[in-house]
């Protein structure tokens, strides 16, 4: 069980806070605030409620906020209001040990450039979550291995990252992240640095891997066709607030607001 | 030595200045055409400075400002010196680059003899009388209550056993030491062939200071601390009116015995006191028949040693400058000075100084009541230092001593071809490639052939720790700097003052504390080899891949793991690079380590320099180079990673 709820989120960088938090209130433009407060609005007035088992995708252009809000829930960006429970409990309490607990066992995240360690193996990499956790390493490794094994990586395990190819360093990413056994996966961009077919690929990969092991996936990107494709419910956010979240059907049928129907709307040729 | 005295020069041209202007040309010129002067001999031809031998040592310091004050203010001349090492300004005024040369120790220099030999020199007057030098020990330690050597008076008897321990050399327990000149110094050489003449060289060690200024700073520290040494000296000089020093009887002079004694090549079996010193001024023979009344000046200006002495500890004890006390001199000395020149130029020269009030300020100049000085405050805490604390830090530097006395013997131990192979065999081993391998053994081998392979391994032992200290000191600072806010704001400012300010400056007062030697030569070089490894260090956390530490931070790391798995690795290359500049600073420094006693490669640079030996010097050179070489390629291949299986070379 694993279901998240956002509350009231907000973050908000530099300037009279307060101020901003009013006009926002009133619903004055990212610019407006920025202008009047010194304010950068990174994310304002955020509700919204992951199903467990789901895979739900935060879609918007670059500076819309996604990103800000998955970093928001691993506590990589600490915002500035709200509340973010996991299974009840609000993780923007968490004192330090805490955190670092829920990191290690609650929530794994993939990345954009994937973020290997250069200097280790695959197999080191992909064991980094259980090393950090004070795993053994003989037992780190084995976990590792199997899902290296699982993603297709099989005999890569005593290779470089930087000897393989994009697709295959994101399936290290996703294995590091899975070894971890996390109940959350976040993966922010994971599949944006891939050229088209392996994207596709590691899509239908993650799909299945999602059917067999019902995690709670978060997956952020700024692609609509990959939102449509990947997404059990998907939330447009623009300039830090949350246009509208609803299942693909629904998205496509009613767009809440002339912006998502024009984002949506790129998505129809390709349908 | 020649860099060493530039600023100072500076610094007195620019006083010089204002001296020239206000009083020497106006008040010179005009009574010459107000009245018609008596026929006297140009002192110097017209519209052309006399240039001076730029001598640093105290005493040729301050006769050097004598005798250009005389011809400023006297007779109207304009004068400049210039700068150089004493043999270099011999040179220079044989050949007439430069012109005069106040305090020439005739006889003393090969070079001054052949230039006298020609014709191009000659030697005018007695310009100090009752000059002497030799080997010295301070007075306190043979005469009155608690003298430690009350019996020792002449120089056999340093040979006894409690003699050798008296004096006990730092790095050489067993045997004794022997303050001997700066190379290059005329002395050196002498020193040198006399220990050996009297028996003592191989319970002595024949110790280079590498400076004047080093030497000083030395005998002064002991003075000071009231330790026994023994060393060379020579009146007049300014630690001769400071302190009480005591002459170690030698037997009579005979030119015999002193024609061997100073043949570099000689047998050295009989010793003497050196000649009794003539002490004249030395002039270019072709620009004196151009100013005879120059030449009628230096064959009269004459002062007994106990008087130069006096003003000399005069000027240290009031921090005064050669300029300001020379003009101080012959305000208070008329007596002595009138009847150097004759009654015309007395008066005009007596005029010029009753006129000023020896400090001359530009009347543009910084107001002189904002002026804070800061110097009083810092000789007081160095003086309270070296006297209070001195041997807390003198023991502290004996036990980096040993330690470098371990290392030596533990390279030296080893044989030649072995250390060769285990350089070279880990150096491959490490990158599993014969290229850098070869590199290692190739600049070894050539430090060999060039003959350098003893000096070599004195540097390198210096290395081994001077490197080791910064690595230990710099990877943390440079974390430190990296991780913390209070670490970024300070580290930069504090790398900064360590990187500019002249080495010099704290290595003075760290020999006087630390005696020379090898512990201020290893400071020296860390302080001057760390910076560069704390910034980047510093820089290759920094900026190493914000996605890779955030994926650590995302996965649970603490901080410490984030560093050990994320950050040090990442910055590897950076850290690499800066331990490559260590290891080059601390090379770069070698040289200045050897101007405060370290022996090694950097002896042979500043022997070679300081006597003119430019082969000498570019071959202990190049072996610096070389060396720099080898011990890059082996940090790059310890510190760094393992090559690939199978490397470039394929070989190993």
């Amino acid at each position: 069980m694993s279901e998240i709820r956002i509350e009231g989120l907000g973050k908000l960088y530099g300037g009279r806070q307060g101020e901003a938090l009013t006009m926002a209130g009133a619903g004055a433009s990212k610019g407006e605030i920025l202008a009047r407060t010194g304010c950068n609005v990174a994310l304002c007035g955020i509700d919204m409620t992951l199903a467990d088992g789901e895979i739900t995708v935060i879609m918007g252009l670059s500076g819309s906020g996604k990103s800000t809000l998955l970093r928001c829930l691993i506590r990589l960006i600490d915002p500035s209001f709200g509340a973010i429970r996991f299974d009840g409990a609000d993780i923007t309490r968490f004192n330090l040990s805490e955190l670092r607990e829920f990191r290690r066992r609650t929530a794994s995240m993939v990345f954009q450039n994937f973020a290997l360690l250069p200097h280790k193996t695959v197999l080191a990499n992909a064991a980094f979550g259980l090393t950090l956790q004070g795993v053994r390493r003989r037992e780190a490794e084995d976990r590792a291995a199997q899902w290296l094994g699982k993603l297709g990586l099989a005999g890569y395990e005593r290779a470089l990252p930087a000897t393989l190819s994009g697709g295959m360093r994101q399936r290290v990413g996703l294995a590091r992240a899975l070894a971890c056994d996390p109940d959350v996966l976040l993966m922010d961009e994971a599949f944006s640095a891939l050229d088209p077919l392996i994207r596709a690929e590691l899509q239908d990969q993650l799909l299945g891997l999602q059917r067999e092991l019902g995690k709670t996936i978060v997956f952020v990107t700024h692609d609509i066709q990959e939102a449509l494709k990947l997404g059990s419910r998907i939330a447009v956010m623009r300039e830090g607030r949350l246009e509208q979240f609803a299942a693909p059907a629904e998205l496509l049928a009613n767009p809440a607001t002339p912006y998502v129907a024009r984002f949506v709307g790129q998505a129809e040729p390709a349908r | 030595m020649g860099w060493l005295r530039f600023p100072r020069v500076q610094a007195r041209r620019c006083a010089v200045l204002g001296a020239l202007l206000l009083a020497a040309l106006l008040p010179g010129l005009r009574p010459a055409l107000a009245s018609p002067a008596p026929v006297l001999p140009p002192a110097c031809p017209a519209g052309r400075p006399v240039v001076f031998a730029g001598l640093d040592w105290d005493s040729g310091a301050f006769l050097t400002a004598l005798e250009r004050a005389i011809l400023e203010r006297g007779y109207a001349c304009q004068t400049s010196v210039v700068p150089g090492t004493t043999v270099t300004l011999e040179q220079a005024v044989a050949v007439g680059d430069a012109q005069v040369i106040a305090e020439e120790w005739v006889g003393r220099s090969p070079i001054w003899n052949a230039a006298m030999a020609s014709g191009k020199v000659v030697a005018l007057g007695q310009i100090v009388t009752g000059a002497e030098e030799g080997l010295y020990v301070p007075d306190a330690l043979v005469h009155g209550p608690g003298a430690r050597a009350a019996g020792l008076a002449r120089v056999q008897q340093l040979a006894e056993p409690a003699m050798v321990a008296l004096f006990r050399d730092p790095e050489q327990p067993e045997r004794g030491r022997f303050l001997n000149c700066p190379s290059g110094w005329t002395c050196e050489r002498v020193n040198t062939a006399k220990l050996k003449a009297y028996g003592l060289a191989g319970s002595y060690v024949d110790f280079r200071p590498g400076s004047g200024a080093a030497m000083d700073a030395d005998i002064t520290a002991a003075l000071l601390q009231h330790r026994p040494a023994l060393f060379y000296y020579y009146s007049p000089s300014t630690l001769a009116g400071r302190f009480k020093l005591f002459r170690l009887g030698e037997p009579p002079y005979s030119a015999r015995c002193w024609a061997d004694i100073s043949n570099p090549d000689g047998r050295h079996d009989t010793g003497c006191a050196s000649p009794p010193a003539v002490i004249a001024s030395g002039v270019n023979a072709r620009f004196l028949s151009e100013a005879p009344g120059l030449g009628a000046l230096l064959q009269r200006v004459s002062l007994p040693a106990p008087v130069l002495n006096a003003e000399l500890a005069d000027a240290a004890a009031n921090r005064r400058g050669a300029d300001a006390q020379a003009l101080l001199f012959l305000k208070h000395h008329p007596e002595l000075w009138r009847g150097w020149v004759p009654a015309p130029v007395a008066e005009r020269l007596a005029q010029s100084l009753a006129r000023d009030g020896g400090d001359t300020a530009a009347a543009g100049g910084f107001p002189s009541r904002w002026v804070f000085s800061i110097r009083e405050p810092v000789n007081r805490w160095v003086a309270s230092l070296v006297a209070g604390w001195g041997g807390g830090f003198r023991a502290m530097a004996a036990r980096v001593t040993a330690l470098t006395a371990l290392i030596d013997a533990g390279l030296r131990w080893v044989p030649w071809w072995l250390l060769i192979g285990l350089c070279a065999g880990l150096t491959g081993w490490r990158r599993r490639s014969a290229g850098p391998a070869a590199v290692v053994a190739g600049a070894l081998l050539v430090i060999g052939v060039l003959g350098l392979w003893d000096a070599m391994l004195q540097t390198l032992t210096l290395m081994l720790i001077s490197v080791a200290l910064a690595v230990v000191i710099g990877l943390p600072c440079g974390i430190w700097a990296a991780k913390s806010r209070l670490g970024r704001a300070v580290t930069p400012p504090v790398l900064d003052f360590l990187q500019t300010m002249p080495a010099f400056v704290y290595l003075i007062p760290a020999l006087m504390l630390l005696g020379l030697g090898k512990a201020p030569a290893i400071l020296a070089m860390v302080i001057y080899a760390t910076p560069p490894l704390i910034r980047l260090t510093e820089l290759g956390i920094r900026t190493s891949d914000q996605e890779v530490r955030e994926a650590a931070t995302a996965f649970g790391a603490t901080p410490f793991q984030t560093l050990i798995h994320v950050e040090l690795p990442l910055a590897r290359p950076s850290i690499l690079a800066g331990l490559n500049q260590t290891i080059l600073m601390a090379l770069a420094m070698v040289v200045t380590a050897s101007m405060i006693g370290a022996r090694g490669l950097g002896e042979d640079v500043l022997n070679g320099i300081q006597s003119l030996d430019v082969g000498k010097g570019f071959e202990a050179g190049l072996g610096i180079v070389v060396l720099a070489l080898a011990l890059d390629r082996m940090a790059q291949a310890l510190a760094g990673e393992r090559g690939p299986r199978g490397g470039e070379g394929g070989h190993v």
